[in-house]
């Protein structure tokens, strides 16, 4: 444990923070005059992955509910806005349904699931993701069901269409990360933090631990449904096996663990590395992209469990405790 | 009027009935004792009263208003603070947010930060916690996480605070401290019900005693009675020194 | 049909029950949810059709097989990687077993191709009448196979000395390692019987099921409904649940048509951790207390 650091300390590298959080956010909204198509798609990943992992980020670093089925908003958003589109709504309001279908699934979902704890509710929300595949499967017709579902192509022309996804996808990233930093100074993100270290206690304390959960789920299924919402206008055709792909749940639980649990940059900071980690070493694996994926989950958690900050700082510390006492 | 009054608690786990039927009445600003030997759902009753434990009879009033089967936060709010025998600091926050927790949630009336920082920063210096306040929870020796356990609860402006084994663990200085706590707070006025493993404190600090074995009342009274009281020492120390004390005339 | 439906669900309940018993062990004793399992009954079922294609050995002399190179693989898998990652959490031990299932499928379908393959032994297509009910002598054979072996599990855990330490350990493991217990060689032993169970399941499950790389997926959601209903980590638990949930799913085939196994299943999930979380035979067990 460090020692408590001074206030106007902290306050200064808050500060100093929040500049650079500016600065890059400018730049990368300024980046699609000078990237070619390929670094675009690779950055509009990277901010997909950026705001499905703050998602996750709500739900498991602040409130420590394990919701490894978590990429079923994403789906859940990906289908909200396709069927709004289909059915002749704009894109921005096909958003505003993605994000508020996933929230509200997650709120009602919520209230019986999140009862359970630890494992339970792990594969619970495992089980979810699997029933949502087959729900979509049977509903049919305006989802599509085991076929796919066609979105309306953009009147936009490829070019400035890409560019638009670019933003828009950045600003999720931005604006999830703000909230997950706002919803950190109020008693909200009090009570998150509190549950997360000890529910029975918050309990005691005067926290309606079920309605804030429930809450704390919603925010992440709206965050993850946003990501799903974009992704499905992006690449034009959704279905079940792609839109609710557990795959994209994982590489966001390592982007998580990469960055950090429970902090404002970490998601951001896994997203980057490991979006181009991946996109460096499987352009070298077209053929076994999964075994490398697999594989890279395997060492990261063998090597850097608590995240890549933590696995650094103490690299360090051996590499000093071994070169400075020589 | 009676500040909590519990009849006929009745909680059970599986076949067994860990609570079979207990009810006791707590006087405004006395302070209430409960003891018994290990097992006797001292710390069963305390977590039904606090509704972290549903019950399976019984029904509780607080203040004259029926609060049966409400959550924990609701009874919060209304004023019942506990602690827990295994303290559960939150650790990945400071001790002063840790006890600000209490007075943002469990408080009935303060609305604002700065309300909730001075409440919270009340209640460390009333538990002596005040030069720790920027310590995170496990920096914390365990007389000190007991008393966050005190603090926290102090911030919630309650009107009763139930003490689950704040003792337990702390060497003789430290009992005489947080006796001296406990007293402090009977003074400023608050009720007080303490579960307690260590006799010194509950005779020191106990207006009545409420024993319990087998998780049904064995008896109540003042303490000097009640500790007397053959049935209680048989509870305690077995059957053959209960009667060798009663032989020596052991009873006082 | 009512009938045939009801014989149906029952024999396949029972390869259910085994597909679950490794999954379900592995969780009670080492609070591990192994998204690999499933990898692990795929595996099986590779072995079985590339000894009966390349070698002519039929599906069920080739259970042995399967069972010693999964029980081989499941062991060395937990002593290389989930030993050293089973104390920090919850969430790493999901996120490593989702990777090691991945490894596993890809390379299966790089070795073979992602198409569909059967495994078509010379009992294939017969079957006998009972009461009118055709019951396919494969499907019987499976049954028959699963309630053997997963009572012979059970009598592995009740009286062998390494079964009791199995159950010891899940119990308590601190007070099992002050026994002399070597907590880790007990959970490798556990991870390998269950993965030798699961290699099983799927030599089985080959001759019923079409032979492919994602087959193992689609035990999933049995896997995840059985082990809640029969209680984390009962061998008794997992069969009778198998049972129970090869019934549902065959009534449930038969009232509201064949696609609604996950629904099903996933609504039958939520009703068991509402009315009866600790399942049917359940007991405390190790990660869920406090």
């Amino acid at each position: 444990m460090s020692a408590p650091a001074s206030p106007s300390g902290a306050r200064r590298r808050a500060l100093l923070f929040w500049a650079f959080f500016a600065i890059g956010t400018v730049v990368l909204a300024l980046a699609p005059l000078a990237l070619n198509n390929y670094w675009l798609r690779v950055l509009t990943t990277v901010f997909m992955y950026a705001t499905v992992t703050q998602g996750l980020n709500v739900i498991v670093g602040l409130t420590g509910y394990h919701a490894f089925g978590n990429a079923v908003f994403f789906g859940f958003g990906a289908y909200a806005s396709g069927v709004a589109m289909t059915l002749g709504a704009p894109f921005p309001v096909a958003l505003v349904a993605a994000v508020a279908f996933s929230a509200l699934v997650a709120g009602i979902v919520g209230w019986p699931i999140l009862r359970l704890r630890g494992h339970y509710f792990a594969i619970a929300t495992v089980a979810l993701n699997l029933a949502a595949i087959q729900l979509v499967i049977q509903v049919g017709g305006v989802t599509g069901g085991a076929e796919g579902l066609p979105l309306p192509l953009s009147d936009l022309p490829p070019g400035p269409l890409y560019r638009a996804i670019y933003l828009v996808m950045l600003a999720g990233m931005v604006v999830s990360t703000l909230l997950v930093a706002f919803i950190l100074t109020r008693p909200f993100g009090y009570a998150l933090r509190a549950i997360r270290d000890g529910e029975r206690a918050a309990g005691v304390m005067g926290i309606d631990t079920t309605a804030t959960k429930v809450a704390a789920w919603a925010i992440s299924a709206g965050i993850t449904g946003f990501a799903g919402g974009v992704w499905a206008y992006w690449i034009t055709f959704i279905e079940p096996a792609s839109a609710f792909d557990p795959a994209i749940g994982v590489k966001a639980y390592m982007m998580l663990i990469l960055g950090g649990m429970g902090t404002v940059i970490g998601p951001v900071l896994g997203a980057f590395v490991l979006e181009f980690l991946s996109t460096l070493v499987w352009g070298g694996f077209l053929q076994a992209h999964q075994i490398v994926f697999g594989v890279l989950i395997v060492v990261i958690c063998l090597v850097a469990p608590n995240g890549m900050l933590v696995a650094g700082r103490s690299l360090i510390q051996r590499w000093r405790s071994r070169h400075g006492a020589a | 009027m009676a500040l909590l009054e519990a009849n006929d608690l009745e909680i059970r786990f599986g076949g067994v009935k860990a609570l079979a039927g207990v009810s006791f009445r707590v006087e405004e600003g006395e302070v209430f004792g409960v003891i018994g030997p290990n097992g006797a759902g001292k710390t069963t009753l305390l977590n039904a009263i606090s509704a972290v434990y549903k019950l399976n009879g019984g029904s509780i009033r607080f203040a004259g208003e029926d609060v049966t089967g409400l959550p924990p936060h609701r009874l919060s709010r209304l004023g019942i603070a506990r602690t827990f025998q295994i303290v559960q600091p939150f650790k990945a926050m400071s001790v002063r947010e840790n006890v600000a927790i209490g007075a943002m949630f469990g408080h009935a009336r303060l609305r604002t930060r700065d309300a909730w920082l001075a409440a919270a920063d009340a209640a460390l210096e009333r538990t002596g916690l005040a030069p720790k306040a920027a310590f995170m929870p496990p920096q914390l020796t365990l007389a000190d996480r007991k008393r966050l356990e005190v603090a926290r609860a102090l911030a919630m402006g309650p009107r009763i605070i139930l003490f689950d084994e704040v003792m337990a663990g702390l060497n003789h200085t430290e009992i005489e401290r947080m006796i001296d706590l406990v007293k402090s707070l009977k003074q400023a006025g608050l009720t007080v019900v303490v579960i307690e493993h260590v006799m010194k404190a509950v005779l020191a600090l106990c207006d009545r005693i409420m024993v319990l074995n087998f998780g049904a009342k064995l008896a109540e009274g003042v303490p000097d009675d009640v500790v007397s009281d053959p049935k209680v020492v048989e509870a305690y120390l077995g059957q053959r020194f209960a009667k060798a004390h009663a032989a020596a005339g052991g009873a006082r | 049909m009512l009938w045939q439906a009801t014989a149906n669900g029952l024999l396949l309940g029972g390869l259910y029950g085994i597909a679950t018993i490794g999954f379900s062990m592995v969780w009670g004793v080492m609070g591990v949810i192994n998204l690999a399992h499933t990898g692990f009954i795929m595996l099986g079922a590779y072995i079985t059709y590339g000894l009966f294609r390349f070698a002519g050995l039929d599906p069920i002399a080739s259970i042995p097989v399967s069972m010693i190179a999964m029980f081989a693989l499941g062991y060395a898998l937990q002593v290389l990687v989930l030993n050293r990652i089973i104390r920090t959490s919850l969430l790493l031990s999901l996120v490593v077993t989702f990777g090691i299932e991945l490894v596993m499928v890809d390379a299966v379908s790089i070795a073979f191709t992602s198409d569909v393959r059967s495994v078509n032994s010379s009992y294939a297509a017969s079957s006998i009448e009972v009461f009118g009910i055709l019951v396919p002598v494969v499907r019987l054979i499976a049954a028959g196979f699963s309630v053997t072996l997963g009572i012979a599990f059970f009598a592995f855990l009740r009286f062998t000395r390494a079964g009791q330490m199995i159950l010891a350990t899940a119990l308590d493991r601190e007070v099992s390692s002050l026994m002399g217990i070597n907590p880790e060689r007990i959970y490798a032993l556990t991870a390998g019987a269950g993965a030798a169970l699961a290699g099983a399941t799927g030599s089985l499950a080959s001759m019923l099921f079409p032979v492919m790389p994602g087959m193992g997926v689609t035990f999933l959601s049995a896997v995840f409904v059985i082990t809640v209903l029969g209680g984390i980590g009962s061998v008794e638990g997992c069969i009778v649940a198998g049972f129970i949930y090869g019934l549902v799913q065959a009534w449930a085939g038969y009232f509201l048509g064949a696609n609604y196994q996950e629904i099903v299943g996933f609504g039958l999930f939520l009703l068991v951790l509402a009315l009866r979380p600790q399942g049917l035979f359940g007991r405390a067990f190790f990660g869920e207390h406090a």
